[in-house]
């Protein structure tokens, strides 16, 4: 860290979307950001608020949400270091879609909107990374709106699990930011806890899961991924 | 984190005292402190479920982990 509390262009490039460029812009970058530590629970910024910046996760893990008048949750991301949030009011100026919070302790860097327009003027080749990250993230939300129309709660919830056990499998020492409740997995997948509780349920009947302590342990993963297709 | 770590998480700003958990859990971890449950006994808890679903305004979470059951002993 430098002292302004900015990483380096050598941990910058660790963030895939930063990977592909060239060292003088990943320089460049470095110096912009600014560190913001945030704790377990807090609030980063909410929906409808000025943008305030690129945000770049270092460590730790972020939700991006959206609140029905209700004040039902629904998870759009889950992040972790490397991945990115706020693009979107970065590029267009608006106000910040959708709502960001802290699951654990976390560690970030952001890039404030001017700064990132002038970054993006002298080097179209992170202006063509920026495109191709809001690319992704419309794909990702094409797939979510594919998913909560048009699939049963017990397809994604398959779907999830067996997500969230690639997740883990990829994973260190297990933490909390590896593990998952019943609620998180409800407003994830557009639903209400005790719908997660019933198809949980429904999952353990068909021998496709069981409950283990903190574990739930997927017993049949090839008949879990058919639930996952809808077969 | 070992496993004795694993704890259900009770949200104090949301638990109205009702005390619906208490009857829920058979081990009798929990207990009301200052008119909110709290995990009294840590020891006893079973991690059995039966206290997330008793309660009526979501203010209790038992968070998991997801394993394949070839990967069952690797994530403790």
């Amino acid at each position: 860290m430098n002292q302004r509390g900015c990483p380096a262009p050598a941990l910058l490039r660790q963030v895939p979307y930063f990977a592909g460029l060239p060292q003088p812009v990943l320089a460049a970058l470095a110096a912009a950001c600014i560190e913001r530590r945030v704790s377990r629970g807090q609030l980063i910024f909410l929906e409808g608020e000025a943008c305030t910046g690129l945000h770049i996760v270092g460590s730790g893990e972020i939700k991006i949400f959206k609140l029905s008048p209700q004040g039902r949750e629904q998870i759009l991301h889950r992040l972790g270091p490397g991945d990115t949030f706020n693009d979107v009011a970065v590029l267009d100026g608006g106000p910040n879609p959708a709502s960001a919070a802290a699951i654990t302790d976390a560690l970030l860097w952001v890039i404030m909107r001017d700064e990132m327009q002038r970054l993006a003027q002298a080097y179209p080749v992170l202006a063509w990374a920026l495109i191709e990250s809001i690319a992704r993230r419309a794909r990702h939300l094409v797939a979510m709106v594919e998913d909560l129309s048009l699939r049963s709660v017990k397809s994604r919830l398959a779907r999830l699990l067996l997500n969230e056990a690639e997740r883990a499998d990829k994973a260190g020492e297990l933490d909390r930011s590896q593990m998952v409740t019943q609620s998180e997995m409800a407003a994830r997948l557009g639903t209400v806890r005790e719908m997660i509780g019933r198809a949980l349920r429904e999952l353990a009947d068909e021998n496709l899961i069981e409950f283990d302590r903190h574990r739930i342990v997927i017993l049949n993963q090839e008949a879990l991924t058919a639930v996952r297709d809808g077969m | 984190m070992s496993i004795n770590a694993i704890l259900p998480e009770i949200d104090a700003a949301i638990c109205t005292g009702c005390g619906d958990c208490l009857s829920a859990c058979k081990p009798g971890a929990l207990a009301l402190h200052d008119g909110k449950a709290v995990l009294a006994r840590p020891d006893l808890c079973e991690y059995d479920g039966q206290c997330e679903p008793a309660c009526p305004v979501d203010a209790i979470d038992l968070p998991y982990v997801v394993v394949l059951r070839t990967h069952v002993g690797m994530r403790d």
